[in-house]
């Protein structure tokens, strides 16, 4: 059938060396691989992070802030609570780095104290929200029906009415303080994170890997430790980063309405709002902590984003 | 859509039910006393919890609390001796649902436009300062804001009234410091939302009709984006309301979030009661209507919901 | 110049750059189309044959594609050199284009009438009245029933043969010269496949349009190609025409997708052929031959020297080793065991 045709276009055959036309055996040949499945998923993540500048230059910033919390008000000779009665309203000096307050307090050392708060506050807050946001969510992923629906519904009551107002409910009933305001954040704040991961369950629970784990006989609660956790630890990680941010914010507005943190301790929110009440004769009062403040919540965005999109599947191509 | 519909509303009584009860509760549960003060002798005290109907068995109270608020009744005020709550709302929801507006359309407008200005120029400098904006809009809390510009444009420059809703000029500040954190999600999500659409099939498909690019972004690219918006306008709207707590009590408005603010501090159960839930129902019907809006809108939910 | 050839692609080398590196997705890549011809473009996914005829109407995504070298000549036009505006003119009415997936390609909040009617008044001085009736017209020849009540439909409300209609509508409505079909029916169900293919046939047959119909898929292009255009790992394999390409592949990369088309006259319950091994990652371009690897006749100068084109007979050419002169002995075993095989 075959016959050897007449080359038209080759008019200029280059002569190569005979052997080269000698077959190629099977075992020198190399199964091309691609690359992209080798990488794994959190190194991957990690490689897209750590190019993600803005996201480090925040990581940087909450590290410096959180060592001076730790030893910020031990580089001063002063109390956040000292009263100086004879020193007040001072302008930011060698003396007093950031200035004195209309108690003749260092506000050097209120910063610190009152970032010491503010980040505990929120980072607490943060984390207990996800764990009842993990427990309640999967909870209700994995029972399904009736369960799943009274739940969801109790979320979506939740949802409807601003958290603010949820919180500032829960203050008034109990009381001021630093452990009124996490208990408040915490029992109002994880409906969020439970949608995320009854969500994500709910998906893993049809996904071809659970099904073959289940019918092999593996435990519910392996299921979650093995299969589901792993799975969900992204939108966990990027949803709690963004509430600490919540937090911060959160703790600041009640502070300034006066149900959270009550003198003499501080906080950044306190800090803030006692600087709006002397902005028209001592504006760094309010500057300073308004910076701080706004570093912070800047920091903690650039992280979440960054982690959000290196932890993103759609991007990852 | 008729079951669909039903079934919202049922969701939304069912909310403002269970919102209604949970405020009753919470608030009795609260441990100061409204009366409390050095000339108040405890015989007046006495009076008046029997005034106010807070001597009743707590099942009671709770029984009464629910039918006036059937009828729209809030009940009186605790520290303002002798208004009503309702009185309040009336006086105060005026200037709030202004100044709301007011934010609401400012980011509305700012957010979409600086959106699609950044997503139209992607990569290049416009698109890195409205990111930058954004982040610092999305990170800078409302009363930071609004006290560097009552510092800046009332005190430092002397050319905007630093408090009070009077004249235009009044509103200026407040509007545009509730506005931004409002308009910076906005802008970040219509960024977004033009992104994704720019690489859907009928983009390309628009392209190989022969539509000028401009005409695909008008037509094809900006509809299409604008859809995933109407989503988060129900939260924009909470966002905008929450902010004017704290934008009120800054600019010395007489709106409701002063007074929400002012009464928490007071220990005005009532009151904190009574604006309580005219948010809730407040948010709970502009999220209906925004749903609803969004189903007569969109032709691929007006189908599902057939 | 070949006034003969409608569309000319010369050269065309495009590169997509990745985070990882370069991809270069299409090498190299020559091909023509004739007036009212149909040509079939068929590879793997992956094999360039997307991108390259993407790039014929300035659909390449640029950044991160770049086009690298070549020529696409239109009516002795190089349609790389136009700008927005000139592209824009010939975009949907000289050549038009339909995509795989008529769910995504339709805009899913504009109504199909609008969107028909969107390319006509893009094209003609059409009035509003007038374009309604014609787009209701187009509908009809294109098989759409009832086109006074779809015209008012959304994309969600058709099922996906009428989209894809609907798809073609648009694509023909003002009778470009060459009609560009990207895996028309990969998305559709097989007998509807059928259907778009028979008119696919038909319109071609009325309006004289050329047709590049690209698939990946052997078995659906007999019915409907002219000429045969195969493409691997963003090079042109073989190119000749439909008869000679089915009866006599010379490439063995041709030969083993031929084997791997499902036969109805075989009744033999024959195992279902396929190629072994993956096509090559285009980050690493191969030195030699990219089907090397997963090749049955590979010899050792295919993993050191990339082939040049071997031409035959009626503008047929083989982009293989085994033509070369010094083959004789490896090209007598593909002889032996493929002219078997058909």
């Amino acid at each position: 059938m075959y016959v050897i045709p007449e080359n038209k276009g080759g008019g200029n055959i280059i002569k190569h060396k005979q052997q080269l036309f000698t077959p190629l055996d099977h075992s020198e040949k190399i199964e091309s691989v691609l690359e992209t499945e080798t990488i794994a998923f959190w190194s991957d993540v990690w490689r897209r992070f750590r190019n993600n500048k803005p996201a480090l230059i925040g990581i940087i910033i909450i590290f410096i802030f959180v060592i001076f919390a730790i030893i910020g008000p031990l580089m001063v000779p002063y109390q956040y609570d000292k009263v100086d009665l004879f020193s007040t309203y001072k302008n930011p000096s060698g003396v007093h780095w950031f200035g004195t307050d209309a108690l003749g307090r260092d506000i050097w050392c209120r910063v610190w104290t009152g970032a010491r708060v503010s980040l505990f506050i929120a980072i607490v807050s943060a984390l207990s929200q996800m764990v009842i946001g993990i427990i309640v969510g999967s909870i209700s992923g994995l029972s399904g029906g009736k369960i799943d629906m009274i739940i969801m519904r109790f979320v979506d009551i939740l949802i409807a009415i601003p958290f603010l107002i949820w919180v500032s409910l829960f203050m008034l009933v109990m009381g001021p303080g630093i452990l009124s305001i996490i208990l408040a954040f915490s029992l109002t704040q994880w409906k969020g994170m439970a949608r995320l991961v009854r969500g994500e369950t709910l998906r893993l629970k049809e996904t071809e890997f659970a099904i073959a784990a289940k019918s092999m006989g593996a435990s519910t609660w392996r299921l979650i430790r093995k299969h589901i956790f792993p799975n969900v630890l992204p939108v966990v990680i990027v949803s709690t980063t963004f509430q600490v941010t919540n937090a911060i914010f959160g703790e600041a507005f009640l502070s300034y309405i006066g149900l959270g943190i009550q003198p003499p301790m501080t906080s950044w929110g306190k800090l803030v709002a006692s600087g709006i009440a002397e902005m028209r004769s001592f504006p760094f009062m309010l500057f300073i902590p308004a910076i701080f403040i706004s570093l912070t919540m800047l920091s903690l965005q650039l992280i979440g984003d960054g982690l959000r999109d290196a932890t993103d599947p759609k991007l990852r191509q | 859509m008729a079951k669909y519909i039903l079934n919202r509303l049922l969701v939304a009584i069912l909310t403002m039910f269970v919102l209604t009860t949970a405020t009753f509760f919470l608030l009795r549960l609260v441990p100061g006393d409204p009366f409390a003060g050095p000339k108040v002798i405890p015989e007046i005290k006495e009076r008046l919890r029997i005034h106010y109907g807070l001597d009743k068995p707590l099942a009671e109270q709770y029984l009464i609390y629910m039918g006036n608020i059937l009828r729209g009744d809030f009940g009186y005020s605790l520290a303002k001796r002798g208004h009503r709550v309702n009185e309040v709302i009336k006086d105060a929801f005026p200037q709030s649902l202004d100044l709301g507006i007011r934010a609401m359309i400012t980011s509305i407008i700012f957010g979409i436009f600086f959106g699609i200005i950044a997503a139209l120029n992607r990569g290049k400098p416009l698109d890195y300062l409205t990111v930058v904006l954004v982040l610092i809009g999305i990170s800078v809390p409302s009363f930071v804001v609004a006290a560097l510009l009552q510092y800046f444009f009332g005190v430092y420059l002397k050319i905007l009234p630093v408090a009070r809703y009077d004249t235009f000029w009044h509103t200026l500040m407040p509007s545009f410091a509730l506005s931004l954190g409002t308009m910076a999600v906005l802008a970040r999500y219509m960024r977004a939302s033009m992104l994704e659409v720019m690489t859907a099939d009928y983009i390309k498909t628009a392209r190989a009709k022969g539509l000028r690019n401009t005409q695909i972004v008008i037509h094809h690219q900006i509809r299409n984006a604008l859809f995933p918006i109407l989503t988060i306008l129900g939260p924009a709207i909470a966002m905008v309301l929450t902010g004017s707590f704290i934008i009120e009590s800054i600019f010395a408005i007489p709106g409701l979030g002063r007074h929400y603010v002012l009464a928490m501090q007071n220990l005005d159960y009532t009151l904190v009661m009574g604006l309580t839930l005219f948010f809730g129902f407040f948010l709970i019907v502009m999220n209906l209507l925004v749903d609803f809006m969004y189903g007569i809108i969109d032709p691929r939910v007006r189908y599902t919901r057939k | 110049m070949d006034n003969e050839k409608l569309l000319d692609v010369k050269n065309l080398t495009i590169s997509f750059h990745t985070y990882i590196g370069e991809v270069a997705a299409v090498r190299n890549v020559d091909f023509y189309l004739k007036k009212s011809e149909v040509l079939a473009i068929v590879g793997e996914s992956g094999s360039g044959k997307s991108v390259s005829t993407q790039a014929i109407l300035g659909l390449t995504p640029i950044p991160p594609g770049e086009i690298k070298s070549g020529k696409i000549l239109f009516k002795n036009e190089d349609l790389l050199k136009f700008d927005e505006k000139k592209m824009s003119k010939i975009c949907g009415s000289q050549i038009s284009m339909i995509f795989q997936d008529p769910m995504t390609s339709l805009n899913p909040t504009m109504k199909v009438g609008n969107q028909i009617r969107e390319v006509l008044h893009q094209h003609t001085d059409i009035i509003r009245r007038v374009s309604r009736e014609r787009t209701i017209e187009l509908m009809t020849l294109v098989g759409i029933p009832e086109p006074e009540v779809r015209i008012n439909q959304y994309p969600h409300e058709l099922s996906g043969g009428m989209r894809q209609r609907v798809m073609i509508t648009m694509a023909m409505a003002n009778r470009p010269d060459i009609l560009i079909a990207d895996e028309p029916t990969t998305a559709l169900d097989v007998t509807i496949q059928s259907q778009i293919f028979r008119l696919l046939k038909e319109l071609r047959t009325e309006f004289e349009t050329a047709i590049i119909l690209i698939t990946h898929d052997f078995g659906v292009v007999a019915g409907i190609a002219d000429r045969i255009v195969v493409m691997y790992a963003g090079k042109v394999m073989e190119e000749g025409e439909t008869e000679q390409i089915y009866y006599k592949p010379r490439h063995p990369y041709t030969a083993a997708l031929l084997k791997a088309v499902p036969s109805l006259v075989d009744n033999e319950k024959k195992k279902l052929r396929t190629i072994k091994g993956t096509p090559p990652f285009l980050l690493n371009i191969p030195s030699g031959c990219p089907f090397t690897d997963r090749c049955d006749y590979a010899m050792r100068i295919c993993q050191e020297k990339e082939p040049q084109y071997f031409q035959f007979e009626d503008n047929r050419r083989v982009f293989c080793w085994l033509y070369h002169n010094q083959a004789a002995e490896q090209f007598q075993r593909f002889k032996d065991r493929e002219g078997k095989l058909q």
